[in-house]
């Protein structure tokens, strides 16, 4: 009988809680300063370019660029087991800001591809942000 | 009031490999032990003392017996050996100290260290908002950064076997090298992969090891027991914005802002370094630092190494010990001693014959450059 080894996953009540639960809805929500409107992710306090505290979450457009990708032969994680070898991408959204994710159906990507995000189910609670290739692209 | 001239007077390292009966104060010791032999300086000698990877400065000062005036901790990243040898040359610039020891001690085989996996803090500490994609590890982060490189450039695989090919060549004629084994490219391209576009022979190796280095100034240099080595210019540049993500140039802006200030700060020029010490904890990164230091063009390191430029003979021999990917992962300090050992003319068959300027560089979110040389500026 084979145990299965759950993946490894968000911490959703953290400093990045909005941006979970608007995963949740279909946004990608991050942080946006007040002062000078520059998105930051992951969260925090202060603004790395103007210092202010203000910020407020709001959603950014979900589409994006493959910027480069890799792939996992060697397995880190017990729940990944049954994914080897995986792909990871490095996106950069329009708004600029990176993310690290994989490609929704677990296809090849290729750098520079454009993509729009998919925003998939992990648990009853969690939803990751993926990405798909956009229509036409 | 002319300036003080730093000088390495005394170097010690210890065998590397699993050595679990040593724990790092050990390591770290028996390397310190030598260092001052090698000089002829007692432990009563030292006024400053920086520590690296050593869990507590305390301890190891007591297990060391010595009460030197000024001590410091730093954290175990490969970066920080470039960061505690500036922090020397700084210390005995100031005047206000004159003989610091630098002590590196590093149980990681033994201690199972992984890097990668769920103890992950690599890139800013944000490794966990990321494991649910699957994505960790140092060797992940700069195999996004090679891929990039190949579909810019057109880096081969090929090329880039060049790096651990070429290193590993130069560790089979170093008796403290941990892989001595040559390889060849079947043998390369072979391996398995751990993240594509890496193979296994980009990957470090991850080992016990001890390194120490004492340095003073020149003046104090000149009568001890081994030929002193002028760290002639140093420089350091963060990257640190946006860092949780590769870097868009492959680090070449700091590069070249760190070879620019310590080869300034020397009066020396590329041509003029007999060998080359790379930070090399993944092949690429070998590849980025030969870009941003400027020793070929920009997205031209794949035909360069693959030209032969890194092998003993060649026109800058790099990472003659083996460097990270073959002798073994000390974190930069090993190279940094290598640098001094190839000014001495300690090499044996590796050495680079009339060796007169090392440089030692990393690529990383804290860039480094150190000139070692046999005469002073």
């Amino acid at each position: 009988m084979t145990e299965i080894t759950a993946k490894p996953l968000p911490r959703l009540d953290g400093p990045e809680a909005p941006f979970w639960a608007g995963l949740r809805e279909g946004e990608i929500r991050v942080q946006h300063c007040v002062a000078c409107g520059t998105p930051r992710f992951p969260a925090s306090r202060f603004c790395p370019e103007c210092h202010s505290d203000r910020a407020e979450w709001r959603a950014v457009e979900p589409r994006g660029e493959v910027e480069s990708h890799c792939t996992f032969h060697k397995c880190y994680f017990p729940g990944f087991v049954g994914d080897m070898p995986y792909t990871v991408i490095q996106v950069r959204l329009d708004c600029g800001l990176r993310f690290f994710s994989n490609i929704a159906d677990g296809g090849r990507p290729a750098t520079g591809q454009r993509v729009a995000a998919v925003f998939e189910p992990a648990t009853a609670d969690v939803v990751l942000l993926k990405f798909a290739p956009e229509d036409g692209a | 009031m002319s300036q003080i001239r730093p000088v390495v007077a005394g170097v010690g390292t210890t065998s590397y490999g699993r050595l679990p009966e040593m724990d790092a104060y050990d390591l770290g010791m028996a390397a310190l032990t030598e260092a001052l032999e090698d000089c002829g300086l007692g432990f009563d000698a030292l006024d400053a003392v920086v520590i690296n990877r050593i869990p507590d400065y305390q301890r190891f000062c007591e297990i060391a017996g010595i009460d030197p005036q000024y001590v410091t901790i730093t954290p175990g990243h490969g970066r920080f050996a470039a960061i505690c040898i500036e922090h020397a040359v700084t210390l005995l610039r100031s005047g206000r100290y004159n003989t610091v020891a630098l002590v590196y001690g590093n149980n990681g085989r033994s201690a199972g260290d992984a890097y990668g996996g769920a103890d992950d803090s690599y890139g800013s500490g944000g490794g966990g908002l990321w494991f649910p994609y699957g994505m960790t590890s140092p060797g992940a982060f700069h195999a996004l950064m090679m891929r990039r490189h190949m579909e810019l450039y057109g880096t081969t695989p090929e090329q880039l076997a060049q790096v651990p090919i070429t290193f590993r060549d130069h560790a089979s004629l170093n008796p403290q090298a941990v892989m001595r084994d040559r390889i060849d490219l079947e043998t390369y391209l072979s391996a398995r992969m751990i993240c594509e576009p890496l193979r296994l022979f980009d990957y470090c190796l991850i080992n016990d090891g001890g390194v120490a280095l004492v340095l003073t100034t020149e003046e104090r240099g000149r009568d001890l027991a081994r030929p002193p080595v002028h760290v002639r210019g140093a420089a350091l540049q963060t990257a640190f914005k946006g860092s949780m993500f590769p870097p868009d140039d492959f680090w070449a802006a700091p590069l070249a802002s760190v070879a620019e200030r310590s080869l300034g700060e020397a009066g020396l020029s590329r041509e003029d370094m007999s060998a080359l010490m790379i930070y090399d904890n993944f092949a690429p990164t070998v590849l980025f630092s030969l870009e941003g230091l400027g020793y070929c063009g920009r997205g031209e390191s794949g035909p360069y190494v693959a030209e032969g430029h890194l092998a003993l003979g060649g026109r800058h021999p790099t990472n003659t010990s083996g460097g990270h990917l073959s002798e073994s992962y000390m974190q930069g300090w090993a190279l940094n001693v290598e640098a001094v050992r190839q000014l001495r003319g300690e090499c044996g068959a590796r050495q680079v014959e009339g060796a007169a300027n090392v440089h030692y560089a990393a690529a990383a979110p804290v860039c480094s450059s150190i000139i070692y040389s046999t005469e002073a500026s």
